[in-house]
């Protein structure tokens, strides 16, 4: 005898984070589970939230790079270009020729470290752990020599308004020559790897749809709203530095599916070696600096300026207000994975729910710049 | 089967390449020349005494406020044994705090202080501070062990 | 350097090293932003936004290559709504919605893109209230607001009539506090600096 009482179901809530190795860092979902099916998502952020916006009211305008490092701990190269461009057009300076292809040459790497730091992660978000071995393998040969030019692994500090900190380690241009083929054989073989591997296959295709007119909406950027068929690249469509005379192509997706934005970001990774293959090609010699004065006086007319990026993660742009003094007056950091976790909910909507750690790792969020 | 077959091939040729990882506390990858690990103060052996002369610039910039310096009347000032009017007399650096950035070492106007090699400070207390031995003799191994005099490129740049 | 004003500006009675040639400033004339040559699409939105916007006050400029609008808060909707609508503009990318604590007055700044046209558009709205400031929520033309707004919210204190959704998003549940005021102060966390005493060194 069925009654209506033996059927009626009771929406479940799965509480999945914030330590929990799936959600890359310290981010928290509560799931809504119909059965099997995810009904709602409420994300909740803020648990690596470091006030970084306040600290660089408080410090100087060069010293603030240190803790842009932090919040995108993955392309800090990146974070620290778009900060180093909007110091140099608030005080009207234009760095060298040979800073501006060292730092190309240095952002393009950083974008294919940080893509093997996804590729791996998302590798290991569907189940294979070995992708995880083959990209850090990949990556420590870039980060080595990242170490060399900066003297660090991570936190580099090593752009300034004006240029860079010092000039590119001698050798650096024959090493990075030598280096490129591997770094594409590298690519190439992590894509044999994982791309046509039928588990990977059946656990992406179709999983976690995001129409463009959704990605657009969402404010996604970078990979997450490319997949989705939007050809849009900041470095085409606001260009920057070097980007107007380099040859690339901007990868796009056709279904906006966990599969694309992962096929996106491996096409990158083969733009970037071409990019740098061309800036190696064109390296000039000559300064790396354009003088700027030096701590106590380094101080940028009162102005404001909103400068972006495009990094690994998207669209990364910082709104700066400077009132003269020799701190920034506001410092307004524009996140991508901020923006692009916004889009969480609608992917998951209607999604099962053990795909909804691929669908969280897909979008590559990196919590440092979520949270900020 | 024939995917089976493909990964074991990938397997059986991975197995002979050379490792790239190492046993880490028994076997070291070298550092590069330019590695910025803790900062240490440099030893002015002409006149026998430190560079640093106490000033607290890089104690006001250091973002994490992990310094605590010190000056004092240069002994050596009042026998004409050195140009120095003042001198440090007490620096310790908190290593549980420290970052790393090099600010210290960009500010510094007298060249005293420089980021040496040494990067392990893990130990059985929260705070691991460093006095100014200790960072003598950090500078000290980081020149002994990369063969740099004193003076070095990255100064002055902030 | 949160703690600045404890400490004593020491002054070092060393001599001063050699003076490093600190290169003359650039002259004085207009404001780094309006040195910039305009954007030719910047230019053909102005000379839009001058024919179709005669009803809305706003206050337009030239930054950076860009143009940008300031209004007041009570023209903001309207406003945007064209923005969104008007297919001429056609701005479907709201890039960043940032607070900014002017002390006398708070800003409110839209960063928009249009990926029919590729332009861009700055809109800012000053709030004079700076005890209660109120401003009318865009999440309903933007979702991409949604965020940035409960950022704006708890982070500067303003009001957005109309959010769906106006819970605190970084900071806890019970802080009562609005951490980007200018008026909120930095503590020094580092209190037992002066302290601090060496550790036995065994090596």
């Amino acid at each position: 005898m069925t009654t209506e009482r033996a059927l009626r179901t009771v929406d479940m809530h799965i509480n999945v984070g914030p330590q929990h190795p799936a959600t890359h860092g310290v981010f928290r979902m509560v799931l809504e589970v119909d059965g099997e099916r995810v009904a709602g998502c409420t994300p909740y952020i803020g648990y690596l939230h470091r006030g970084f916006e306040k600290l660089a009211e408080n410090e100087e305008w060069q010293e603030v790079i240190i803790h842009l490092d932090r919040t995108d701990y993955i392309s800090q190269f990146n974070n620290e270009l778009c900060y180093a461009m909007g110091m140099e057009r608030l005080l009207g300076v234009e760095p060298p020729e040979r800073a501006e292809y060292a730092r190309v040459i240095l952002a393009e790497l950083n974008r294919i470290v940080s893509h093997m730091m996804f590729y791996g992660a998302f590798g290991a978000d569907v189940g294979a752990l070995t992708p995880f071995l083959y990209a850090f393998r990949e990556r420590e040969r870039l980060q080595r020599l990242f170490e060399a030019v900066s003297g660090a692994r991570l936190m580099h500090f090593y752009f300034r308004a004006g240029g860079l900190k010092e000039d590119l380690p001698e050798g650096f241009a024959d090493e990075l020559r030598r280096m490129l083929p591997a770094v594409q054989h590298g690519i190439d073989e992590c894509d044999r790897l994982l791309t046509q591997n039928e588990v990977f296959l059946s656990r992406t295709v179709g999983v976690g749809k995001l129409a463009a007119s959704e990605a657009i909406a969402y404010g996604c950027s970078g990979p997450v709203l490319r997949a989705s068929g939007v050809r849009e690249d900041v470095r085409r469509s606001d260009p920057y530095s070097l980007y107007p005379t380099l040859d690339f192509d901007v990868p796009v997706g056709k279904n906006g599916d966990c599969f694309d934005r992962y096929w996106v970001r491996l096409a990158e990774m083969r733009e970037s070696v071409r990019i740098v293959q061309q800036c190696l090609d064109r390296l000039p010699e000559g300064p790396i600096r354009t003088p700027v004065p030096r701590y106590p006086h380094f101080r940028v007319e009162p102005g404001e300026i909103y400068v972006h990026t495009e990094n690994p993660r998207g669209d990364y742009g910082l709104y700066l207000v400077s009132k003269g003094g020799v701190q920034p007056y506001r410092v307004k950091l524009r996140s991508p994975c901020f923006c692009n976790l916004m889009a969480l909910g609608p992917m998951l909507r209607d999604s099962y729910l053990a795909d909804a750690v691929v669908i969280l790792g897909s979008l590559d969020i990196v919590l440092g710049e979520v949270d900020r | 089967m024939l995917g089976v077959l493909k990964g074991l091939v990938t397997t059986w040729k991975t197995h002979w390449r050379a490792p790239v990882t190492v046993q880490y506390p028994d076997e070291r990858l070298p550092l590069q020349p330019r590695y910025m690990g803790f900062p240490g103060l440099m030893w002015d052996a002409e006149h026998d005494e430190p560079f640093c002369t106490g000033c607290q610039v890089c104690m006001r910039y250091c973002p994490t406020g992990c310094m605590f310096v010190e000056m004092k009347d240069n002994p050596k000032f009042a026998t004409g044994e050195s140009k120095r009017r003042k001198i440090v007399a007490d620096f310790t650096i908190n290593l549980s705090r420290c970052i790393s950035c090099s600010i210290c070492v960009e500010v510094c106007n007298f060249e005293a202080i420089e980021m040496t090699h040494h990067h392990e400070r893990a130990g059985y207390y929260p705070d691991q501070v460093a006095g100014l031995p200790t960072l003598f003799q950090m500078s000290a191994d980081h020149r002994a062990g990369v063969g740099q005099k004193p003076g070095h490129e990255t100064r002055n740049l902030l | 350097m949160a703690d600045l004003d404890e400490q004593s500006q020491p002054t070092p009675s060393e001599p001063a090293p050699p003076a490093r040639p600190v290169p003359a400033r650039a002259p004085a004339g207009p404001p780094p932003g309006e040195r910039t040559p305009v954007k030719p699409t910047a230019q053909a939105l102005a000379d839009h936004l001058a024919l179709a916007w005669p009803d809305v006050e706003h206050h337009a400029r030239f930054n950076f290559g860009d143009i940008e609008l300031t209004m007041p808060a009570g023209q903001l909707l309207a406003a945007v709504e064209r923005c969104r609508n008007d297919p001429a503009l056609a701005f479907d990318y709201l890039m960043c919605v940032s607070g900014v604590d002017y002390e006398t007055s708070i800003e409110v700044v839209y960063h928009l893109y249009s990926y029919q046209h590729h332009h861009h558009l700055t809109l800012k709205v000053t709030l004079a209230d700076c005890d209660r400031p109120t401003l009318d929520s865009v999440t309903a033309i933007w979702p991409a607001a949604d965020w940035h707004e409960r950022e704006a919210a708890e982070m500067l204190g303003i009001t957005f009539l109309g959010h769906p959704d106006p819970r605190p998003l970084l900071l806890d549940d019970d802080v009562d506090e609005h951490p980007l005021r200018r008026s909120h102060q930095l503590v020094a966390v580092y209190a037992d600096r002066p302290g601090i005493v060496e550790e036995p060194d065994d090596d």
